[in-house]
C-alpha cells in the first residue's frame, strides 16, 4: 500500500497510476531517505542548528552542519594541518547570496573587513557570482553573518536544497534588455526565498530582527501568494512553496539576454533568455530546463546534462512559471537516491514532453508558446573598460580562480570607497567595478596600475576566461589541487600552443573533483580531479557554451555527458 | 591522465586540430571527430591518458 505524507496537496493525494513507476518521490509517497526525514524533523531548519551555535565546541555536529548549508555555510577543515591524534582545524565557509552578482559597494566593504578580521583574509569570487569568505571560526559566525545583514548583504538559501543565488550577466548595461534581466533575477531570488526558514534565518542569525527580511516587490508578492493554491501549495502553511523537507537536491536558475551566454545558461535548472521591447520591458523568456554539471566517477547513472527548450512564455506569466517549475521537482525529484535527485534526471528519465505533460495538468495553466530563434551566443567575459551608460563606464577586473586578496584586495576596497562604486561579480569569477564617471577614470586606471591590476586585463583570452574551483586545502569534496595548480596550468598550454604556432585560444575549466563546480563539462579543455595528480581529460565543449564535453576512460573509450541539444 | 603528461597527452590532438580545420575552435574540432578518430590521435600520445 502506498504511503501519503503530509507534503502532498490535495490534488497530488490522489495517486496517478503512472506515477507509481516514477522514483521515489513525494508525489507517488514512496518511501523516501533518513535524511528527508530529517529535514522535515528540524524545525524548518532550526534543531539542532541553534542548540550548537552556544556551545563551546569548535564543530558543529554532522547533523547541524546539513542544516547550516541552507544558511550558506559549509564546515570545513584544513586538510593540510590534520595531525594524527589531534583535533581537525575546524572552520567555516560563508557563501553570500548575490542575484546577479550584485554587490552594493558597503557590503564590499564589510566584507573585506570581516575577511581581515574573522577570516582567512581572501575573498573569492565564485561561478554562481557570488562572495565567499573561508576561515571563519565557529564562535564568530554569527558576527559575520550579522553584520552581512546589516550591511544589506544575506547568505540564506546560499547552499543546500533550495533555490541557490540566481544568476544574470554581470554587465551592468543600461540598454539591450539588461536591466530587465537583471530585474527578472532579483524577482526569481524573492519569489522563490523560504518563508519559515528565513523566518529561522533571522532568529539564530539577526536575533529575530525581521528588519533584515526579504521584501519582494508587488509583483512578487502577489505570484507567492499562489504558493497557497492546488499543485504549488506543499501543504505545509509555514513554509507554503518548500514544505518540510524543501528540494530533493540543489536548484539552480539563471536569465540571460539573447545573444549573451555569459551565465552558462544549459548548466541551469531553469535557464531563461529575456527578450524586451524597444523600451526595454520584458515581453516574454525562452525557457530551458533540466540542466546541471554535478556527476560521480565511476557511476555511469551520474553525469552532466544541459537543459531541454521547454517553450516561450510571455512576461506576465514568468514568475508563475517559474514556481510552478520548481514545485514539480519538489514532488517528483527522486527523494530516495539523492545522487540522482537534481532535476535533470527527472527530465532525461521520463522526457521533456512528460514532464510538460505534468506541468500544465497539475501546477500550470497558461500557455508555453514554441521556442522563440535567438541569435548566436557568446561567451562575454565584461573585462576592460565598458560603457554603462551615457555618462558611466564600468571596468572588469580579471581575478585569478576568483581569489581577491593582497595588495590587489586593499587597493579594489579603497577604490570602491573613495569613489562610492558599487561591483558586480560574473560567472567568470571576475569583479566589475560600475557607476564610474569618465572624469574618474584615469585616475582609477593610475591607482591600479600601482598594483598591477591593469595590465592584468590585458592577458590573453585562455587566461582571462580559464576557471578553477577552490579544491584543497578546504574543501572537503576535493580529490585534487584546482585553484591553486590553475596558474602553472595555463602556462603550460599557453607554452604549448605558442610552441606549435597555434594562435586560437581555448576554453578551459579544471575542478579537484567530478561535481562540477566550474562547470567542467561545458569547456573545450577541463581537467577534472581522480586521484592523486591524476586528472580526467574532458574535451568537446563549446567556446560558447552550447554543448557537453567528452572524456577518456581508463581504458582508453570516450564516454560523452548527455548530449541532448 | 598524470598531470605531468599532460601536454605529451594533448599534442597529437593540438597538431591535428591546426593542421586539418585551424579555423575551428579546438572544442567544435573535437566534438566532430569520431570517438574511433579521437582515440588513435590520444594513442599516438608518448603516455596514454
Amino acid at each position: 500500500m502506498l504511503k501519503t505524507t503530509n507534503l502532498t496537496t490535495r490534488k497530488t493525494q490522489i495517486k496517478e497510476t503512472d506515477d507509481l513507476g516514477l522514483s521515489p518521490c513525494i508525489a507517488n509517497g514512496q518511501d523516501r531517505t533518513k535524511f528527508e526525514q530529517f529535514k522535515s524533523d528540524s524545525n524548518f531548519l532550526k534543531d539542532p542548528l541553534s542548540a550548537e551555535l552556544n556551545n563551546s565546541l569548535n564543530n558543529f555536529s554532522n547533523d547541524a552542519v546539513q542544516l547550516l548549508k541552507f544558511h550558506g555555510s559549509y564546515q570545513q577543515d584544513n586538510r593540510e594541518n590534520r595531525q594524527k591524534g589531534k583535533d581537525k582545524d575546524w572552520q567555516m565557509m560563508l557563501r553570500l547570496r548575490c542575484p546577479g552578482g550584485y554587490v552594493p559597494g558597503p557590503l564590499f566593504i564589510a566584507l573585506d573587513e570581516l575577511s581581515n578580521r574573522l577570516g582567512n583574509k581572501t575573498l573569492r569570487a565564485t561561478t554562481r557570482q557570488a562572495f565567499q569568505m573561508h576561515g571563519i571560526r565557529k564562535e564568530n559566525l554569527k558576527e559575520v553573518i550579522n553584520t552581512i545583514l546589516k550591511s544589506m548583504g544575506s547568505t540564506l538559501a546560499a547552499c543546500g536544497d533550495i533555490n541557490r543565488n540566481v544568476m544574470a550577466p554581470a554587465a551592468p548595461y543600461e540598454t539591450s534588455g539588461y536591466p530587465a534581466a537583471r530585474k527578472l533575477a532579483k524577482e526569481i531570488a524573492d519569489l522563490l526565498t523560504p518563508v519559515k526558514a528565513e523566518a529561522t534565518y533571522l532568529e539564530l542569525w539577526a536575533d529575530g530582527d525581521l528588519r533584515f527580511k526579504i521584501s519582494p516587490a508587488e509583483n512578487v508578492k502577489k505570484i507567492r501568494k499562489e504558493q497557497f493554491s492546488d499543485g504549488i501549495f506543499s501543504g505545509i502553511k509555514e513554509e507554503p512553496l518548500y514544505g518540510q523537507t524543501y528540494l530533493p537536491r540543489k536548484f539552480k536558475c539563471a536569465v540571460t539576454v539573447p545573444g549573451d551566454n555569459s551565465v552558462d545558461l544549459l548548466t541551469h535548472d531553469i535557464g531563461l533568455v529575456a527578450f524586451t521591447n524597444k523600451n526595454g520591458s520584458l515581453i516574454g523568456c525562452n525557457v530551458y530546463i533540466g540542466g546541471g554539471m554535478g556527476r560521480m566517477h565511476n557511476s555511469d547513472t551520474t553525469f552532466a546534462r544541459i537543459a531541454d527548450p521547454l517553450g516561450y512564455i510571455k512576461s506576465e506569466n514568468v514568475l508563475s512559471l517559474v514556481q510552478a517549475i520548481l514545485a514539480l521537482q519538489r514532488d517528483y525529484g527522486n527523494r530516495k537516491l539523492r545522487k540522482n535527485a537534481r532535476m535533470k534526471y527527472l527530465l532525461h528519465k521520463e522526457g521533456i514532453d512528460w514532464f510538460k505533460k505534468r506541468l500544465t495538468t497539475k501546477y500550470f495553466s497558461k500557455e508555453i508558446e514554441s521556442i522563440k530563434p535567438e541569435p548566436i551566443a557568446k561567451l562575454e567575459d565584461y573585462l576592460g573598460w565598458g560603457r554603462q551608460s551615457k555618462s558611466l563606464w564600468f571596468l572588469g577586473i580579471p581575478l585569478l580562480s576568483g581569489r581577491l586578496s593582497g595588495d590587489k584586495k586593499k587597493k579594489i576596497r579603497l577604490i570602491v570607497e573613495k569613489y562610492k562604486l558599487e561591483l558586480r561579480l560574473t560567472p567568470n569569477q571576475d569583479i566589475l567595478l560600475c557607476n564610474i564617471g569618465s572624469f574618474q577614470r584615469a585616475s582609477i586606471t593610475k591607482e591600479l596600475n600601482q598594483v598591477g591590476i591593469y595590465e592584468v586585463i590585458s592577458k590573453n583570452k585562455l587566461a582571462r576566461q580559464a576557471i578553477a574551483c577552490p579544491a584543497l586545502p578546504l574543501c572537503g569534496l576535493a580529490i585534487t589541487e584546482a585553484e591553486r595548480f590553475l596558474p602553472k596550468i595555463i602556462n603550460r598550454i599557453e607554452n604549448q600552443l605558442k610552441e606549435l604556432g597555434i594562435k586560437k585560444s581555448i576554453l578551459l575549466r579544471m575542478t579537484g573533483c567530478p561535481n562540477g563546480c566550474a562547470r567542467p563539462y561545458m569547456a573545450e579543455l577541463a581537467l577534472v580531479g581522480s586521484g592523486i595528480n591524476q586528472y580526467q581529460l574532458w574535451l568537446g565543449g563549446s567556446p560558447n557554451l552550447k554543448k557537453t564535453s567528452k572524456t577518456i576512460s581508463p581504458e582508453n573509450e570516450l564516454r560523452s555527458t548527455r548530449v541532448n541539444a | 591522465m598524470n598531470l605531468d603528461q599532460l601536454e605529451s597527452t594533448l599534442e597529437p590532438l593540438f597538431i591535428s586540430w591546426k593542421k586539418t580545420v585551424p579555423n575551428k575552435s579546438f572544442g567544435d574540432f573535437i566534438f566532430h571527430l569520431d570517438n574511433h578518430a579521437i582515440t588513435k590521435l590520444l594513442s599516438g600520445s608518448s603516455t596514454p591518458p
